[in-house]
């Protein structure tokens, strides 16, 4: 039962890491998606609907992620809605990315000073083109670090999908402690594998903010 | 837009921000090429005042108008009164992410849609016109406080608009860089220029004022030409606020 030799557990790991790449990814670019839609539809849609864009964020952020993937996994088939462990774990990842960048950027366009609004509406501007030429490339530089910064987060979120079985490294962490019971060693091997992930997100991220930092 | 309509006429304009009422009533003419002073205590409502004009905040009761036509109405009719007034503010606001040059071009491209050589070679003449055009590639924290506003005012300039409102246009500066300013904004008045000025700068009120008016508590106190509002004050209240600025 027992053949797996250290080699076999790194292979074996290595052999689920781009898994977890993928659903970072597809987290990642998804929640960056839909949080672009929401962040417009509150800036633009007037109060109603930033109140509503305030509400599903603030619904996604008080649910722990794990509920959300349970919710993904568990919930949706019992509206004829197929789901493998892939789609319910990029469900629920892609909702809580959409959640907090959608926050992070909604305040980055409102921490533009009002000034800057003033003056651009003063000389005639229409309201989308002050928003695009004027308030957004000074919001993008107030939101790359946090972005850049939570998508550590992402990285590590989602570990939690081995909970609904996707194979990812975590979950063949699991599968392999239950075959080998070397927990130290697998464990170490798959923190140090998030570590290796994560390590030059955060530089990148730590360098981001100091070169957009542009306002001294 | 008759002929001889006031460039910018109050009609008791009324504002209120939630109970507080910030201007009470205010009634003024101001002609085409006059320049006008606005001076009065923290909280009299010099800013809300103008910015009313180009509806900033908008006013809920009476009417402003521009060459004889109301300054109200929906989101386009705003838009093309603020085409034609320009605005200069205390804080300079302007895009950090633009040099000096892209800082005049942008409105012009957008608002004026102008051609590009056509916009620039105007944002050129303009920052030549406020003594900076060679900065104009720089960014704005790479300008000093008074080298800015000069820039925001050749920006405003850029837009050719029929009259420039100013909102304590020296207020934010280190004392040695007024002076520059002031200095662009008294041959602005000399080539005719409508002005609307809020400031405490009574040596250009003095200078190139047509009128001055002392506003408090939301309503104009006291209009008069600067000559006669120096040397004889109508109101104690506008006695007391000078002896505060001059002391
Ligand atoms: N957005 C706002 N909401 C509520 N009250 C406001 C607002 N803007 C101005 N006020 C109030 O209206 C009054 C007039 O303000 P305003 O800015 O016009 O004064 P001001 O004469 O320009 O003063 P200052 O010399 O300090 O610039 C003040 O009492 C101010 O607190
Ligand atoms: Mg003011």
């Amino acid at each position: 039962m027992n053949q797996f030799t250290t080699f076999g557990i790194v292979e074996t790991i290595l052999s689920k890491l781009p898994w977890t790449l993928l659903l970072s990814l597809i987290a990642f670019v998804g929640g960056a998606f839909v949080a672009g839609l929401l962040t417009m539809f509150a800036i633009l849609g007037g109060k109603i609907a930033n109140v509503g864009v305030s509400v599903v964020i603030s619904t996604v952020q008080s649910t722990p992620l794990l509920m959300l993937m349970f919710l993904c996994f568990f919930g949706l088939p019992l509206f004829q809605i197929e789901v493998s462990p892939l789609l319910a774990a990029s469900a629920a990842l892609v909702a809580f990315t959409a959640a907090y960048l959608t926050e992070a950027w909604r305040s980055a366009l409102k921490a533009v000073h009002a000034g800057q609004w003033e003056a651009a509406l003063s000389s005639g501007m229409r309201h989308d083109h002050v928003l695009l030429a004027i308030i957004l490339p000074q919001a993008v530089r107030i939101a790359i670090p946090p972005t850049v910064g939570f998508l550590v987060q992402v990285v590590k979120a989602t570990s939690l999908a081995s909970i609904v079985g996707f194979m990812e490294i975590t979950r063949v962490g699991t599968v392999l402690n239950n075959i080998t019971f070397r927990p130290f060693l697998i464990f170490a091997i798959i923190g140090a594998l998030y570590m290796a992930l994560n390590l030059p997100i955060s530089l990148a991220a730590r360098h981001l903010e100091r070169r957009f930092n542009f306002n001294r | 837009m008759s002929h001889n309509a006031p460039a910018i006429e109050f009609r008791k304009v009324c504002k209120w921000f939630g109970d507080f009422q910030a201007l009470a009533g205010v009634d003024l003419k101001i002609g085409k090429g006059e320049r006008v002073v606005i001076c009065g205590p923290s909280g009299s409502g010099k800013s809300t005042m103008v910015r009313c004009i180009n509806q900033l905040e908008q006013h809920q009761k009476g009417d402003i108008l521009l060459n004889g036509a109301t300054v109200t109405g929906n989101s386009a009719h705003v838009r093309s009164i603020r085409r034609r007034v320009g605005m200069v503010f205390q804080q300079f606001n302007l895009y950090p992410h633009m040099t000096a040059l892209q800082n005049c071009v942008i409105a012009q491209r957008l608002v004026a849609r102008r051609q590009r050589h056509e916009a620039e070679d105007i944002a050129r003449a303009y920052l030549e016109r406020v003594k900076i055009a060679d900065k104009a590639d720089r960014y704005p924290h790479q300008l000093s406080g008074g080298q800015q506003q000069r820039v925001a005012i050749a920006r405003a300039l850029c837009m050719q608009s029929e009259a420039i409102l100013f909102d304590e246009p020296t207020s934010a500066l280190d004392p040695e860089m007024i002076r520059e300013v002031l200095d662009v904004m008294v041959g602005l008045a000399q080539d005719g220029l409508t002005m609307v000025c809020v400031t405490h700068e009574m040596g250009f009120a003095r200078q190139v004022a047509d009128a001055v008016v002392f506003m408090d508590h939301g309503r104009i106190v006291e209009v008069a030409a600067p000559a006669e509002f120096f040397k004889e004050q109508k109101t104690q209240r506008a006695r007391d606020f000078l002896a505060q600025i001059l002391h």
